[in-house]
C-alpha cells in the first residue's frame, strides 16, 4: 500500500514539474494572472457596480483559462509520454496502469490547484484594491456635498461596511473552490478520453464538447426520468448516455448566482464539492480500466 | 528450488488487425523460447522482425494474442514479473529537466526503493555505469552514450535478476558501445540474465551465449554460437613465419593433403575494424598521456632549474 502511494506520489510530482515547464502552460499561466490582475482597468461601471462586475470578470477569467490549462496539460500529457517513450521505462517498472493513471491525475490536480491559487491571490488583491478605490471615492463625494458631520459619518460608514462585505464576502472562497471543482472534472473527462485516443487535439475538441453539453445534461436527465416524455428509443438511449455518463455543468451555475448577489450556501457548496469527487472518482476509474486494456 | 529457466515462453503470439485494409499483421508468430538463468541471451534480425515485440510482450506492454510467458515462474504481465525485469528501450527518452541523480531516484521510487538505501543504490549504479561527471548535470546536456548509461542504470536500480536491453548500443559511438558491451559480460559475471537485440552482429558474437534469429515474425533458428557457427568439415589453422612464396606454399599445402585435407586455402589474417579502431584511439590515448607527462616533466624540471639559479 505503502509502495503503491509512493509511487502515485512520484508520478503526479513529475508531472506537476513537467507541466510547470512546458512553455505554452506557462503564457497561459501568465495571461490569467494579467488578465485578472488588470481587470481593475476594464470597468467602466458605476462604484456600486464594480464589484460585481470584477467578481464576475474574474470568475470568468479563472473559469476559462483554468479550462484551456487543464484541457491541455490533460490531454498531451500520454502523447507526449508515448512520444518520448517515458512510458515505457516508466511500466516496465512495477507500477500498475490505475496507479500510472492516478498519478497523473493528481499530477495536474496539483497544476491547477497552483494555476487557480496564482489567479485567486490576484484576483484578491485586485478586489480589495477596487473597493477601496470605492470607499475613498465616496467618502470625497461626501466630503464634498456638505452632509452634516454625524451622518457624513454614519454615511461613509455605511458605505465602507457594504463594499467591504462584498469584496471580502466568504462566498468569494466558495466561488474559487467550485471553480477549482469544475477544472478537475474537466481534466477528469479529458483523461478518460486520452487513454482511447492518440490524438490530443482530438481529446481537446471531444472533452470541450462534453463540457458544452454538461450544461445542458439536467434536460436530458430530466427527459429519461419522465415517463410521459413521447421520445423514441434511440434519443432515449442517447439521453441516457448523457445523463450517465457526462456531468452535470449546470449545478456550477451556483458561481453566476453567487455574482447576482444570491446566498449560496456552503451545504451546497459542500454538495457540489462531493458530487465532483464522486464523477472524479468514477472517471478516473474509467481511465484506469480503459488504460489497463491499451497497447502501447 | 528456483526455475533453471529465467524465460519460458509458450507459442506466443501477437497480431495486429487492420481493418481499414482487412489485414491482419502478423507480428510474431507462435514462438516457443526458454531462456537459461544467467547466460547472455542474444535476439538478432532485421528492423520489424519480431524482436522489439518479444520484450513488449515480455514487460507487458501489449497483450498476446494467443500463448504465455513466464519470468523466473510468474506468469507475465504481472507486478510480480516486472520487480524481476530491468528494462532499457532503443533511444531511451527520459525527463531532460531532471540530473542524472533526480532521474534514478524518480525511477527508484517506482520501483519502491526510498531513504537511505535508494541513495546508496544511486551512488552504486552512477559508479558502476562511470556517470560521476554527469549526475548533476540535466539530462537535456547528455550525449548519447550518458543517455544509454543512465537508461542502464535505472534498469538496474531495483537489483532485477533479468535485463531486456532493446539495441542497447545504437547510436553510440564505439567507445561508448565497448563500454556497453563489457557492462553486459559484467553484468553475466553478478549472474544476471541479459536478453538484449543488436543489429551490431560482431558485437553479438562477442558476449551472446546463446542467440535466436527472426524474419518476419518467426524464429528461424535458435543456439549457441558454437553451435550456430562451427562448420565441423572445415578447419581454420592460424600460423606466423610460414613461407609466402608459391613454392613455400604448395610445400605447406603438400604437407596438408598429406593429412587428409581435401581443399586448401591460403589468405593472410585479417583483424576486425572495430579492433584496428580501438587499437588506434588507445595508442593515441597513450601517446597524449605520454607527451602530458614529459611536458609536465619539462616544466617541474625549468622550474627547478630557475630555483637553484635564483638560490645560487
Amino acid at each position: 500500500m505503502m509502495e503503491s502511494v509512493q509511487r502515485i506520489f512520484a508520478l503526479a510530482r513529475i508531472t506537476l514539474l513537467e507541466a510547470m515547464r512546458q512553455k505554452v502552460l506557462n503564457i497561459l499561466i501568465l495571461f490569467a494572472v494579467i488578465a485578472v490582475g488588470t481587470s481593475l482597468y476594464f470597468s467602466t461601471l458605476k462604484s456600486d457596480e464594480q464589484i460585481k462586475f470584477l467578481l464576475d470578470f474574474c470568475f470568468g477569467a479563472m473559469t476559462v483559462f483554468g479550462l484551456f490549462i487543464a484541457l491541455i496539460s490533460t490531454a498531451y500529457m500520454i502523447p507526449n509520454e508515448l512520444e518520448n517513450r517515458t512510458i515505457y521505462t516508466i511500466l516496465a517498472k512495477p507500477v500498475r496502469r490505475s496507479e500510472f493513471i492516478v498519478g497523473k491525475y493528481l499530477g495536474v490536480v496539483a497544476l491547477l490547484g497552483v494555476v487557480t491559487l496564482l489567479m485567486s491571490i490576484v484576483f484578491l488583491i485586485v478586489l480589495n484594491v477596487q473597493a477601496q478605490i470605492n470607499i475613498a471615492s465616496y467618502t470625497q463625494l461626501v466630503e464634498q456635498e456638505g452632509v452634516p458631520e454625524l451622518d457624513k459619518r454614519q454615511l461613509i460608514t455605511t458605505n465602507t461596511n457594504t463594499v467591504l462585505a462584498q469584496a471580502q464576502d466568504p462566498m468569494i472562497l466558495q466561488g474559487i473552490l467550485l471553480v477549482y471543482a469544475r477544472l478537475c472534472i474537466v481534466a477528469a473527462m479529458a483523461m478518460v478520453i486520452s487513454t482511447i485516443t492518440t490524438s490530443a487535439i482530438f481529446t481537446v475538441c471531444t472533452t470541450f464538447m462534453f463540457y458544452v453539453i454538461g450544461h445542458m445534461q439536467g434536460y436530458a436527465r430530466d427527459v429519461v426520468m419522465d415517463p410521459t416524455e413521447q421520445y423514441g428509443p434511440i434519443q432515449k438511449a442517447l439521453l441516457s448516455c448523457i445523463a450517465a455518463l457526462i456531468p452535470n455543468m449546470r449545478s456550477f451555475s451556483a458561481i453566476d448566482e453567487m455574482v447576482l448577489g444570491t446566498k449560496v450556501t456552503w451545504d451546497m457548496t459542500f454538495g457540489l464539492l462531493g458530487y465532483s469527487a464522486f464523477y472524479i472518482t468514477c472517471a478516473i476509474a474509467l481511465a484506469s480500466l480503459l488504460f489497463s486494456e491499451r497497447e502501447l | 528450488m528456483p526455475p533453471a529457466n529465467a524465460v519460458e515462453i509458450r507459442g506466443l503470439t501477437k497480431r495486429y488487425r487492420l481493418p481499414w485494409k482487412r489485414k491482419v499483421l502478423v507480428a510474431l508468430s507462435p514462438l516457443d523460447l526458454d531462456i537459461r538463468a544467467g547466460e547472455v541471451f542474444g535476439l538478432l534480425g532485421p528492423n520489424g522482425c519480431g524482436k522489439s515485440t518479444t520484450m513488449k510482450l515480455l514487460l507487458g506492454l501489449i497483450k498476446p494474442t494467443a500463448g504465455e510467458a513466464r519470468i523466473f515462474g510468474e506468469k507475465v504481465p504481472s507486478l510480480q514479473s516486472r520487480r524481476r525485469m530491468g528494462f532499457l528501450p532503443e533511444n531511451p527518452y527520459f525527463y531532460k529537466f531532471l540530473n542524472g541523480d533526480e532521474t534514478l531516484r524518480f525511477y527508484g521510487k517506482l520501483s519502491g526503493l526510498g531513504g537511505k538505501a535508494l541513495d546508496k543504490r544511486i551512488d552504486e549504479l552512477i559508479h558502476l555505469v562511470g556517470l560521476e561527471n554527469g549526475r548533476d548535470r540535466p539530462l537535456s546536456a547528455y550525449s548519447k552514450g550518458m543517455l544509454q548509461r543512465i537508461g542502464l542504470a535505472q534498469a538496474l536500480l531495483h537489483d532485477p535478476d533479468l535485463l531486456l536491453l532493446d539495441e542497447p548500443t545504437a547510436g553510440v559511438d564505439p567507445m561508448g558501445s565497448r563500454d556497453i558491451r563489457d557492462m553486459i559480460l559484467r553484468l553475466r559475471g553478478m549472474g544476471k540474465t541479459v536478453i538484449f537485440s543488436s543489429h551490431l552482429l560482431e558485437q553479438v558474437e562477442e558476449v551472446a551465449d546463446r542467440v535466436a534469429i527472426f524474419h518476419l515474425g518467426i524464429k528461424l533458428m535458435e543456439g549457441t554460437l558454437d553451435e550456430l557457427l562451427i562448420d565441423r568439415d572445415r578447419t581454420q589453422i592460424t600460423a606466423a613465419g610460414l613461407p609466402s612464396d608459391a613454392a613455400g606454399r604448395a610445400r605447406t599445402e603438400e604437407a596438408l593433403r598429406s593429412q587428409g585435407a581435401t581443399s586448401v586455402e591460403f589468405t593472410s589474417s585479417r583483424r576486425s575494424l572495430e579492433s584496428l579502431f580501438m587499437d588506434v584511439i588507445a595508442k593515441r590515448k597513450a601517446e597524449a598521456r605520454a607527451e602530458d607527462a614529459r611536458v609536465a616533466a619539462a616544466a617541474t624540471e625549468a622550474n627547478s632549474r630557475t630555483s637553484a639559479g635564483d638560490t645560487k
